[in-house]
């Protein structure tokens, strides 16, 4: 039983930038930085228990789209059987420990097959485990680089492709990557930060009946966890038929050459290197506006998202203060206004 | 001995037992020097336990698998099936994880037993112990515990006496029989024990007054006071049960400003510190006198132990702070490649061994439990016929091979600096600061992890324990104030001190120490002549394995410098050697590259 999404007290940003990577998962996740104590991990979990059940290949352990990109598994028994049976299960959270190592995060050779039989075979990962999940890592910045790299590229694909151990497999990677960092345990590289589709700076609520209503809802679901979602189940199921019309309505959805415009300009005034930020920006912008239920994005919801997905792009220097940072995209909005 | 005699620490017995009888309090550690009872009242609480409630310690060598669980390699290829282990958390589960010197194990361990944790409700309560000189441990675990208790030793008489006292009061009424059956009933009570609203508000303020970030505090802080109101048979929670647990809750969790203020606040102030517990077969009531949280000279112990050590100067000599003069370039790899070998350093190369992270890179003959199965069943295939293979295959324990990983791994840069009066002269420390900088700007960009010493008057301190955090290292290094006598000795043996540590969590890694100074060391340590501590101290630190030595010398006319540097057999170069940047660029590019 997980604590309901809608229950969840203030940390707005944070709520909506997983909304958004619900609503498109091609935005690329969300590297949520801040304190301790802040409901990171479990906005997580009670997001993915809120969603949708999803319809994969029944028995792949990779969890395969019947309709879509297909493990190399599935792609033999399709072509021997024909049709894939379907089954349908819930989003997970899958989460990646810290040293981790490298057999476990793409797979390896399967043991006990290859002794029993002699047959060469994978054995699935963790990347297997997450496809079409949400990849949760906790202290991002603590992993080692290696991991890193392995675990940015095959989100970035979408793809793991194994080549191991006399093995070649490659089966279908898609996962929403939510990590978390406190910055005072040092940062993870530039270039890796820019691999995160989003950011948000998370800190722990400061008004007292704010932090009152916390304390209360977490003893309250503590006490009796089935009761206390049946209180909060209208909105979570409102919340629920919401993210499924915006997903419907993302397809649909057109992007006016304004708006194209007006992400530029914003970007070229803050000098980012590389068009991930435009990108980005534009598919937040859009499923935002999908979410609000509109025909396109215009520049409201370009001004909400563009935090989100320019504060861990912009150039940075040692000591720079976050709010130095935040009221340079301010700037920048301004600038863009005018 | 058994729990109820153990002497004094009479918080520490009581958040153990609270944690009996509600495990979602969150689990306790005890902070305190080596010796003063930590891990000796654990084991003795281990037996206060009911026989069905587990009780599992986690070793300081235990490894993911152990922690998990899994498949056990070697047994596997011999028997030709999976052989699984279960795992230490598994067998803590519905009891008590006890982690014996926190600190000590490595961060992808404790990340392991806390993910755990902080399900809901959580599988086990995890009890821990740190001696904080030991080696640093993050705040970001720190903060996983219920409640954090600092330990003193018992130094003083008339304490002592006391306890002589008390104890006599302890043993003579419940034993541990009874303690068992007064916490059977506080389990029992728990759920009826009422929590009225304003005591929540009251637990928000007191939060927020002591600046409590994270909202974990404010829940671990209930579930304290709850069961303490429990324990003592009270029907509803009162502010003085809050009060009480406070102080409990908060300790780990505050920088030792907020402690002091807690601790004159909270400590002093009247409430129900005194609780009577009463032994129903006996008839008679005993006493546990709660003691005051923090007494004595625990403000100042804490200062240090979180490593708020930037105090402002009092003493004889003046102090002055030097900003740092001058863009200083470094020779390419001046810290990385000197033509030596070095096969554990960050981007400056790669380590290879049979340590669990890292790349796989090829299979060995010796090894432990990470078996390489590819390599082994290439061992194993050109025997197969001869061994008379039928359906399986056939491994001999000659078969097996093990996986060697490589991993590229950061140094540890130890800077030792001389902050003394003399380093004032001629404004030498501002050219220093100057080259620290810039190596410092050198680590950043190879992912070293750095640590800072500075030595001045009368003492050494770590002023940055080892982090990757290069920026704070700069920022640190800004604030050195130079004055007083030169402890060149008492700076060696806290870099001594810091590397033993290191070497507990992160066997076999490279450390560099620089040392700057002008080696004019005229401060002992301890009664004896400054130059022999001197020696001695260097044919301890030359002992040491993987670590290197460089002496940047601030005053080249002396002599001082330049034979520490051979007495280290390490490398010497004087501090003019360094060349000056011509096109100077901001500082800050640095870290955008």
């Amino acid at each position: 039983m997980f604590f309901p999404f809608t229950a969840i007290v203030g940390q707005e940003e944070m709520k909506l930038a997983l909304l958004l990577n619900v609503i498109d998962p091609t935005i690329g996740g969300l590297l949520i930085r801040g304190e301790k104590g802040t409901a990171k991990s479990t906005a997580v979990r009670s997001l993915a228990a809120l969603l949708p059940e999803i319809e994969v290949v029944m028995g792949c352990p990779f969890g395969c789209d019947p309709d879509g990109f297909l493990c190399t598994r599935c792609q033999e028994r399709k072509q021997k059987e024909g049709t894939l049976p379907r089954e349908k299960r819930k989003m997970g959270v899958v989460e990646l420990p810290l040293g981790v190592t490298e057999d476990r995060l793409v797979g390896s050779l399967d043991i006990q097959l290859a002794l029993q039989t002699g047959m060469k075979s994978f054995e699935p990962g963790i990347l297997a485990a997450a496809n079409r999940n949400f990849l949760y890592v906790d202290e991002v910045n603590l992993l080692e680089d290696h991991i890193v790299d392995l675990l940015l590229d095959a989100a970035a694909m979408g793809v793991n492709t194994v080549e191991r151990e006399g093995i070649s497999f490659s089966h279908p990677a898609r996962f929403i990557l939510v990590g978390t960092m406190n910055p005072e345990e040092g940062d993870l590289r530039p270039q890796l930060m820019d691999r995160f589709g989003l950011c948000v700076q998370v800190n722990s609520l400061r008004e007292r009946e704010k932090r009152l209503e916390i304390l209360r809802r977490k003893i309250a679901f503590d006490r009796d966890p089935q009761g206390f979602y049946e209180v909060w189940k209208p909105k979570e199921q409102e919340l629920l038929g919401k993210i499924k019309q915006a997903r419907e309505r993302l397809d649909v959805l057109r992007v006016g050459e304004e708006a194209l415009r007006q992400v530029v300009e914003i970007t070229s005034s803050l000098h980012l290197d590389g068009h991930r930020a435009d990108i980005v920006m534009m598919k937040a912008a859009c499923a935002l506006a999908a979410f609000k239920g509109k025909e396109r994005p215009d520049r409201e919801e370009i001004r909400e998202v563009a935090k989100l997905a320019l504060r861990h792009r912009l150039k940075r220097y040692p000591f720079e203060e976050r709010e130095e940072m935040e009221r340079e995209i301010e700037f920048a909005l301004e600038e863009g206004k005018r | 001995m058994n729990f109820l005699d153990f002497t004094n620490h009479e918080e520490a017995k009581l958040a153990l037992i609270l944690n009996v009888i509600d495990p979602l309090c969150g689990g306790v550690i005890f902070i305190g020097e080596r010796g003063c009872g930590k891990s000796t009242l654990m084991r003795l609480f281990a037996e206060v336990l009911p026989p069905d409630i587990p009780w599992v310690e986690l070793p300081l060598n235990a490894t993911q698998e152990s922690l998990l669980g899994g498949v056990d390699f070697e047994v596997s290829l011999r028997e030709g099936r999976k052989i699984y282990r279960k795992g230490i958390l598994a067998r803590a589960e519905g009891g008590f994880l006890y982690m014996d010197n926190l600190n000590l194990l490595p961060p992808e361990i404790l990340s392991v037993v806390f993910s755990t944790v902080s399900a809901s409700p959580p599988p086990f309560v995890p009890l821990a112990t740190m001696y904080p000189e030991e080696g640093e441990l993050s705040p970001h675990f720190l903060e996983r515990f219920g409640m954090g208790i600092f330990m003193e030793g018992l130094k003083v008489a008339n304490l002592r006496a006391e306890i002589v006292r008390k104890r006599t009061i302890c043993t003579s009424s419940v034993g541990l029989t009874g303690l068992q059956r007064l916490i059977e009933q506080a389990k029992g009570r728990l759920s009826t024990v009422t929590f009225p609203s304003p005591m929540e508000e009251y637990i928000v303020d007191l939060a927020q007054e002591y600046n409590m970030a994270s909202h974990r505090t404010d829940l671990f802080l209930f579930y304290a006071a709850r069961a303490y109101a429990a324990f003592l048979g009270t029907k509803e929670v009162q502010k003085g049960h809050i009060d009480k647990m406070a102080p409990l809750v908060f300790a780990l969790r505050s920088s030792s400003s907020v402690i002091i203020k807690a601790k004159e606040e909270i400590g002093d102030k009247p409430c129900g510190v005194t609780a009577y517990l009463e032994d129903e077969r006996q008839g008679n009531a005993y006493e546990i006198s709660l003691d005051r949280w923090c007494e004595g000279k625990g403000g100042k112990e804490l200062d240090n132990w979180f490593g708020d050590t930037t105090r402002a100067a009092v003493g004889d000599s003046p102090e002055e702070v030097f900003e740092a003069e001058g863009l200083y370039e470094l020779w390419p790899f001046f810290l990385g490649r000197d033509g030596k070998a070095r096969p554990f350093s960050g981007r400056r190369g790669k380590s290879r061994g049979l340590m669990a992270p890292g790349r796989y890179v090829k299979g060995v003959l010796t090894g432990d439990k990470d078996v390489a199965v590819d390599a082994t069943i290439r061992a194993a295939a050109p025997y197969q016929k001869r061994r008379g293979r039928k359906d399986r295959l056939l491994i001999c324990p000659e078969d097996l091979r093990y996986k060697e990983r490589e991993r590229k791994t950061g140094n540890l840069f130890i800077f030792v600096i001389d902050a003394s009066g003399s380093m004032g002269v001629h404004r030498k420390m501002a050219a220093t600061k100057g080259v620290l900088e810039a190596m410092l700007k050198d680590c950043y960009r190879r992912r070293d992890r750095v640590a800072m010493v500075v030595f001045k008057k009368d003492k050494a301190e770590v002023v940055l324990p080892p982090t990757k955090v290069t920026p704070l290292a700069i920022k640190k290094l800004q604030e050195i104030p130079t004055g007083g006598k030169t402890p060149l000795a008492a700076g060696l043996w806290e870099t001594y001190k810091l590397i033993t540590r290191e070497a507990h969590k992160r066997a076999k890694r490279k450390s560099v120490v620089v040392l700057l100074t002008d080696g004019k060391a005229n401060q002992a340590m301890g009664e004896g002549y400054v130059f022999e501590e001197l020696e001695k101290i260097c044919e301890l630190l030359i002992e040491l394995t993987e670590t290197e030595f460089m002496v940047v010398d601030t005053d080249p006319e002396g002599q001082g410098a330049a034979k520490l540097a051979f007495r280290l057999k390490g490398r010497y170069c004087p501090l003019s050697s360094f060349p000056m940047m011509k096109n100077s660029t901001s500082p800050g590019e640095y870290f955008t590259s």
